[in-house]
């Protein structure tokens, strides 16, 4: 499908480029596209699906031809109809207000009869256990679900081929071991491109690995898998303990139960729970209730005010950001705007922000999403100074990998905090796969 | 039969054309009519909620209040029997003739206008506006896209409060937070700009070409539609005939 | 003439339109008010307020049509979310976008300095005036206080529409959000 020969890219207001002597061959398959956050990745993704350069008056020179024509012979949106793509960022890939109008959207671009359509919105919803979600709002959706019905609007209109750009980085572990296992089934009709910073959740799906190494190809042949990385517990030293309280909420669709939470001053506290289950509520309830309380949303790109780097680590107080900036790979990257950014390094910018307050509690929505290993290294180390240094840090993952370091564990489910507990909990089966921690065995 | 069925195009048609004849009728019984028959035809053919009518009408009272006592005060020289003195401005008969024509003028459009607003479905007029007027499936789906963005704006304004608070503004009275609202204007303008350009990407990325289409939603033109028309040009022909 | 628009460029317009059209309907209401003590001359020195969309739109897509089509789809925009004059709106909309439009074509699509904007501000402003004066029935006023308006609402389409338009435009350039659009494009040396 792709077909490249020293294509390289930049984008306008950079210097450098972002992609350099890419010669590369996309055969029918399926690809894994591996690389540290900030390789290109989802650049590449990008001029695939013919988005850039014409979106973005990027920079290309070289060949690049998708299915046997040079790019620029494509009108815009001509070669998506044999190309689906589910974007790295949950928040913005959709045009309408509900799940049914999305994928309605989308046959209607792709010409589907009238009178097939709700047929096939109902299958697809009905493949992915999503039927419930027909009607929601899309806005109003947690992230795991947002990502979840991309997929559904990705596939719905029957593409050759399939760009998944991270896909599993907001889905719980239950939902994710669905997921491949699914999409296992579906593949040998349609050919998948992934790109995925955990190959070990894939089990043995690829057959070929293309890996990124800044912008160049380091990488291109079968696929090996590898384990996934381990993390072991922090000590932590508790010191006084602080009561929060988090008021029940109410929404159409879901109620978040009261919940009083008791933590202990150095403490690293994971929440654990299902897609939906109501983490992200809970959390932007806390730091609303409580001023001692900083938040990166799950979206962190929310949290940016400035208009560079450099501005956004040091706004609001006078203490040294060089530390964290270069631990948190940003030094290159010191006078970009942060929303020009790859998703991994705005990620790491806000928890960067994060770390520089004095919050007596700092809480990170889902910061190990889309991460590589090396910033989950960092993120590791920069935690634990946190919590010497006195402060709690509270954080809520589905990379079960990393959730061990914590020392505390709380779990959601359906609105209902639960906990505290501690490492014991990995080995209660029963209580992890009621809350989507564990596939059930069928 | 009701307004509310009836193909928003011709609808808009018919309403826009009754408009415009009526710039051109100088005495005040045919806007007098006009206004009388459009109630008539509203409450005949479609479902009012007279409270949302009223709401809306308020405003255009005043606009028709005010145009009278400016025509009064501020008309032009006009021969005839002085009735009476304004603010030093003699006052005609022919005077207060035109004064209440355009005041009149001004209720009737309002009915018409409340006539299409309040019988019609954006999003079906938008369709109907593609599949019957030709109107650019990329403009109308851009359209679309502004629809949505009416929550989001309002979405967006909240999560600025929160950015803020989590940034450190610290904005504790309702006062406050109003004087605020400068320092989010610009934030939230940006933000929407980016928001529209990723519902672009989304769009093109899901194969959106904007070429003529077919769409699930199918806006149709029937033979009551033209019933309805027929019997708005007929009121209008009426009230001319009325005037004269 | 929609065909060699990018697709974001003409969702952009209708995303301003949208805000703008709110903006409108709001300013409307506060006119109205006035409207009714001091007759329709409370209109006119607010009058640029209605223009802005077509000037913030040209400077930044830079494309013909743009001040044209933004104002028209602002005007339908305003209309269903609940402006009154209804289905007349439109046609407002479509007259004052041509006299803004028609700025930037007697300057070949080529210039968008402040002078340019503003001449669309002051385009927006006669040609909306005209129909105002056949509409609003002007005929019947006075001439003085005819040409008092005018003046009043031209005014205001050059500062209001024409200045007020670029300052508001450069600030969000500032921000960063128009990075992929004609406006940003100038002012980046490639190389
Ligand atoms: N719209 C943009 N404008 C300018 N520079 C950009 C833009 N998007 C990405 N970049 C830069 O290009 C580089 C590659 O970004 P890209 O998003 O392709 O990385 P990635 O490999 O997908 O990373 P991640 O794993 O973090 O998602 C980054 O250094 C980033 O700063
Ligand atoms: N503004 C809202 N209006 C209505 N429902 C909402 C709103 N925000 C969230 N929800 C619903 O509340 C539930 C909990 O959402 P939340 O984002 O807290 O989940 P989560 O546990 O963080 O999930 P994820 O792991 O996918 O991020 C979801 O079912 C979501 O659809
Ligand atoms: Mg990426
Ligand atoms: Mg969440």
């Amino acid at each position: 499908m792709v077909e490249a020969e020293q294509l390289a890219f930049r984008y306008p207001d950079k210097q450098r480029e972002v992609l350099t002597d890419i010669t590369l061959q996309l055969t029918a398959g399926r690809t894994l596209i591996t690389g540290a956050s900030g390789s290109g990745k989802s650049t590449l993704f990008s001029l695939m699906n013919r988005l850039y350069p014409d979106n973005c008056d990027g920079i290309v020179t070289g060949k690049l031809h998708l299915f046997d024509r040079s790019y620029d012979t494509y009108t815009a949106g001509e070669v998506n109809r044999r190309v689906g793509t589910v974007f790295q960022d949950p928040d913005s890939q959709f045009v309408m207000q509900t799940v049914e109008e999305e994928l309605i959207f989308t046959l209607e671009n792709f010409a589907v009869a009238r009178d097939e359509m709700m047929a096939r919105v109902a299958t697809i919803l009905a493949e992915l256990q999503l039927t419930d979600y027909r009607d929601r709002v899309i806005h109003d959706l947690s992230g795991g679900e947002k990502q979840q019905i991309a997929v559904a609007c990705a596939l719905i209109g029957k593409p050759e081929w399939l760009l998944l750009d991270e896909p599993l980085a907001h889905l719980d572990p239950e939902t994710s071991t669905r997921f491949v296992q699914w999409l296992d089934n579906v593949a040998q009709t349609v050919n998948v491109v992934v790109i995925e910073h955990r190959p070990f959740l894939w089990g043995g799906f690829f057959d070929r690995e293309v890996e990124l190494v800044n912008g160049r190809i380091n990488y291109d042949g079968p696929f090996v898998a590898r384990p996934d990385y381990t993390f072991s517990p922090v000590k932590v030293t508790q010191g006084n303990t602080v009561l929060f309280h988090v008021p029940q909420l109410k929404r159409i669709t879901f109620k978040l139960a009261a919940s009083e939470l008791t933590v202990a001053e150095g403490d690293l506290i994971a929440v654990l729970g299902r897609n939906g289950s109501g983490k992200s509520t809970w959390l932007k309830s806390l730091a609303r209730e409580h001023q001692e309380v900083g938040l990166v949303p799950q979206s962190p790109a929310r949290l940016f005010i400035t208009s560079d780097v450099t501005r956004e680590l040091a706004y609001g107080h006078n203490r040294p950001i060089e530390d964290i900036m270069n631990r948190l790979g940003l030094g290159p990257f010191r006078n970009d705007h942060p929303l020009s950014l790859s998703h991994g390094q705005k990620r790491r910018l806000a928890i960067g922000v994060m770390m520089l307050s004095n919050k007596r509690l700092i809480a990170f929505d889902e910061p190990t999403a889309g991460q590589d290993e090396i910033s989950l290294r960092a993120l590791y180390e920069l935690m634990v100074e946190r919590t010497r240094a006195g402060q709690t840090v509270l954080f809520v993952t589905h990379d079960l990998s990393f959730a061990r370091i914590a020392n505390t564990y709380y779990l959601m489910r359906e609105g209902y905090l639960s906990g505290p507990y501690d490492a014991s909990l990995w080995n209660e089966t029963e209580l992890l796969q009621a809350h989507g921690l564990l596939l059930e065995e069928s | 039969m009701t307004f509310h069925e009836m193909n928003p195009t011709i609808k808009f048609l018919t309403v826009t054309l009754l408009m415009f004849g009526l710039a051109f009728m100088y005495n005040p019984w045919t806007p007098l009519a006009v206004f009388i028959g459009t109630l008539i035809l509203q409450i005949l053919f479609s479902n009012v909620n007279w409270k949302r009518w009223g709401l809306f009408m308020i405003p255009f009272l005043f606009t028709a209040l005010g145009t009278l006592w400016t025509t009064l005060v501020f008309g032009k020289e006009a021969g005839g029997e002085v009735m009476f003195t304004l603010f030093g401005n003699d006052v005609t008969v022919e005077n207060v003739m035109l004064a209440s024509t355009l005041s009149l003028r001004v209720l009737a459009f309002t009915a018409l206008s409340l006539l299409f607003t309040l019988t019609t479905d954006p999003k079906r007029f938008v369709y109907s506006l593609m599949q019957q007027g030709k109107l650019s499936p990329k403009i109308a789906y851009s359209v679309f896209v502004g629809f949505r963005f009416f929550p989001i704006l309002k979405h967006e304004l909240m999560q600025l409060y929160e950015t803020h608070a989590l940034r450190g503004v610290r904005l504790e009275t309702r006062l406050d937070h109003i004087r605020h609202v400068p320092n989010l204007i610009i934030p939230l303008l940006a933000g929407s700009i980016r928001q529209a350009e990723r519902i672009a990407f989304s769009m093109e990325a899901r194969g959106f070409t904007g070429e003529p289409r077919a769409t699930y939603e199918v806006v149709a033109i029937t033979r009551y539609d033209f019933l309805l028309a027929s019997l708005l040009i007929v009121l209008f022909g009426v009230s001319v005939w009325i005037g004269i | 003439m929609l065909k060699s628009w990018k697709l974001k460029e003409i969702v952009l317009l209708a995303i301003l339109s949208v805000v703008f059209a709110v903006v409108y309907l709001a300013f409307v209401h506060v006119g109205n008010l006035w409207a009714g003590l001091i007759g329709p001359i409370a209109y006119e020195w607010i009058f640029g307020i209605w223009f802005i969309v077509s000037i913030i739109a040209a400077y930044i897509i830079r494309r013909p049509g743009a001040a044209f089509l933004s104002e028209v789809l602002a005007a339908t925009i305003e209309m269903m979310i609940g402006n009154a004059i209804g289905p007349r709106i439109i046609l407002v909309g479509i007259i004052q976008g041509l006299g803004a439009e028609a700025a930037f074509a007697v300057t070949g699509y080529k210039r968008y300095d402040l002078w340019v904007l503003m001449l669309a501000g002051f385009g927006a402003a006669a040609t909306s005036f005209a129909y105002t004066y056949v509409m609003g029935g002007l005929v019947a006023l006075s001439p003085t206080y005819v040409a008092t308006m005018f003046a009043l609402r031209a005014t205001s389409g050059m500062l209001i529409a024409g200045l007020g338009g670029k300052i508001l435009s450069d600030l969000l350039l500032r921000t960063g959000a128009l990075e992929g659009y004609a406006l940003a494009r100038k002012g980046r040396v490639h190389g």
